[in-house]
């Protein structure tokens, strides 16, 4: 099979009356559609933890990554405490949605990074590993493993990795990879050619989930929100983002909490728009909820606050809000 | 998105220019102008995420679309009066955004101005009172941006600190790409 084509950049396309068989703009065309395949890389997860210095710290979050095993890059910002640290970070990943924190299990190791020395208050930020997060994959996770000093993780950043090359053959996304050979010779044009460029943009941007919003917090150290009889709802989160032209979409919802009295809620919406609750007491365990919001507009703010009879304590392990194009 | 089936007969080597010249193009050209657009507007095809923050000095990255131009910063504050514990900012302070790939310099700043807390105060949720206040026409250029592109993003609140205030205070910021209208610079 030929090697599909990889062009170095996105080479706009001009049509004019003359469409030629066998040439530009409809090979053009296939082979931007294979450098969108290469280069597309929206955040799959983007958060900046709520977290103080410290030496061990758990953070999972859900994903919902490519259904074609792609390579994902992991950033990670980090700044050490007054007398520096050596680090080990951990990326791990979680089939099964429910896992309880400290519990030990349901999590595979995808990349482990030993011995990172911080110098005393070290600010560091970039790429930490790249790990192939399998299509099963409903949780990721980042753990930090000071064995001295202390250090603030204060950014994850996870997003595809870009191609070096094309892959041949049919994706699970729905991805085929263009190949020049399609409309090489004398013969018309044929309605595949042109399908097979549609249906491959829309099978790479609808394949890879974009985080819109994220809150995450260490599984062993939330922050407890605390509401009370005078407030009884307490602001967890607050968000605008971006998503021109999308009013309408609907995004999808994720909570990870827990609470320690029976009526504690987390709600989750947008600012002048839908919203969706949930009911997170659940014992001593932590619940794993998700729903759907419609998005009222291009430019929302998003928030979630956190509500409960006076006294109780709600522990939020992430909020998430991800967007899939096309939905 | 439906998919027409569409053929198209032109043939090649026939120099068949001239089959094209001084005739009303066909239809089907449409359909291959919709296709043109649907594989560049993959290009734009991201959502500037939003990042929430309860302390100054946050550092992260995100990646930035082809064909942006400039970004706009946009933050939301949050401030309430009754804290739950730490010490409490009596009033939000401005925010201030770098919006380039070496730590922060002042031509690559975006500062918001949190100056008018009556702005755009929101209705919601039942834990007022929230200001919502975005940078109108504060924006920066940046490098020609194509992919693979990261732009480092470092959200710092002026004056007072936010560390060690009530979780019911936050600040959520997030840029807005602007694109390029010609593609060709890219």
């Amino acid at each position: 099979m030929p090697t599909p084509p990889l062009p170095a950049s996105f080479s706009p396309v001009e049509i004019t009356g003359f469409v030629d068989a066998d040439g530009d703009p409809i090979d053009q065309m296939g082979r931007n559609a294979n450098w969108v395949y290469a280069n597309h890389r929206p955040p799959a997860h983007l958060s900046t933890p709520i977290i103080d210095l410290v030496a061990n710290a758990n953070y999972q979050a859900p994903i919902e990554p490519s259904a074609d095993g792609l390579v994902y890059e992991v950033y990670l910002s980090r700044k050490a405490g007054l007398v520096g640290a050596t680090v080990t970070w951990t990326v791990q990943y979680g089939t099964t949605g429910s896992v309880q924190p400290g519990s030990g299990t349901g999590w595979t190791t995808l990349a482990t990074v030993s011995g990172e020395v911080l110098t005393p208050s070290q600010e560091k930020w970039g790429e930490v590993a790249t790990v192939t997060i399998p299509a099963t994959a409903t949780h990721i996770r980042v753990v930090q493993a000071c064995s001295s000093g202390t250090v603030q993780l204060q950014s994850i950043l996870i997003l595809p990795d870009e191609l070096s090359a094309i892959p041949t053959g049919a994706r699970p996304s729905g991805f085929v990879a263009w190949i020049n050979a399609m409309i090489e010779g004398e013969g018309p044009n044929n309605p595949e050619q042109l399908n097979r460029i549609w249906t491959n943009i829309n099978a790479t941007v609808g394949d890879r989930v974009q985080c819109v919003a994220a809150l995450v917090q260490s599984d062993n150290i939330p922050m407890p929100i605390e509401p009370t009889t005078t407030k009884p709802f307490v602001t967890a989160m607050l968000a605008p983002a971006w998503l021109e032209g999308q009013g309408g979409a609907s995004l999808k919802v994720r909570v990870g909490a827990k609470a320690d009295a029976d009526g504690c809620t987390i709600t989750v919406g947008q600012q002048g728009g839908e919203s969706v609750s949930f009911d997170v007491y659940n014992g001593l365990f932590y619940t794993y909820q998700a729903d759907t919001i419609d998005l009222t507009h291009g430019a929302p703010v998003f928030y979630a606050v956190a509500g409960g009879p006076d006294g109780a304590q709600v522990d939020v392990l992430y909020i998430v809000i991800s967007w899939r194009p096309g939905d | 998105m439906a998919v027409l089936p569409v053929i198209i007969n032109w043939k090649g080597k026939t120099n068949s220019t001239r089959l094209a010249q001084g005739v009303t193009p066909p239809a089907r050209l449409e359909y291959l102008l919709q296709l043109n657009d649907r594989v560049t507007a993959a290009l734009t095809a991201y959502a500037a995420p939003g990042v929430c923050s309860l302390m100054g000095g946050r550092y992260f990255k995100v990646p930035v679309p082809p064909a942006t131009k400039a970004l706009q910063a946009r933050a939301v504050v949050a401030w309430g009066s009754s804290a739950k514990s730490g010490a409490i900012a009596d009033a939000p302070a401005d925010v201030s955004v770098y919006a380039d790939g070496s730590g922060g310099t002042a031509a690559d700043e975006i500062t918001i101005p949190v100056s008018n807390p009556g702005e755009g105060d929101l209705a919601m949720p039942p834990d007022g009172p929230w200001s919502l206040v975005t940078a109108s026409e504060t924006w920066q250029p940046t490098p020609a941006a194509a992919q693979d592109r990261l732009c480092e993003y470092t959200a710092t609140l002026a004056g007072a600190g936010l560390e060690g205030v009530a979780v019911d205070e936050c600040v959520g910021v997030c840029f807005r790409p602007y694109r390029a209208s010609d593609l060709s610079s890219l």
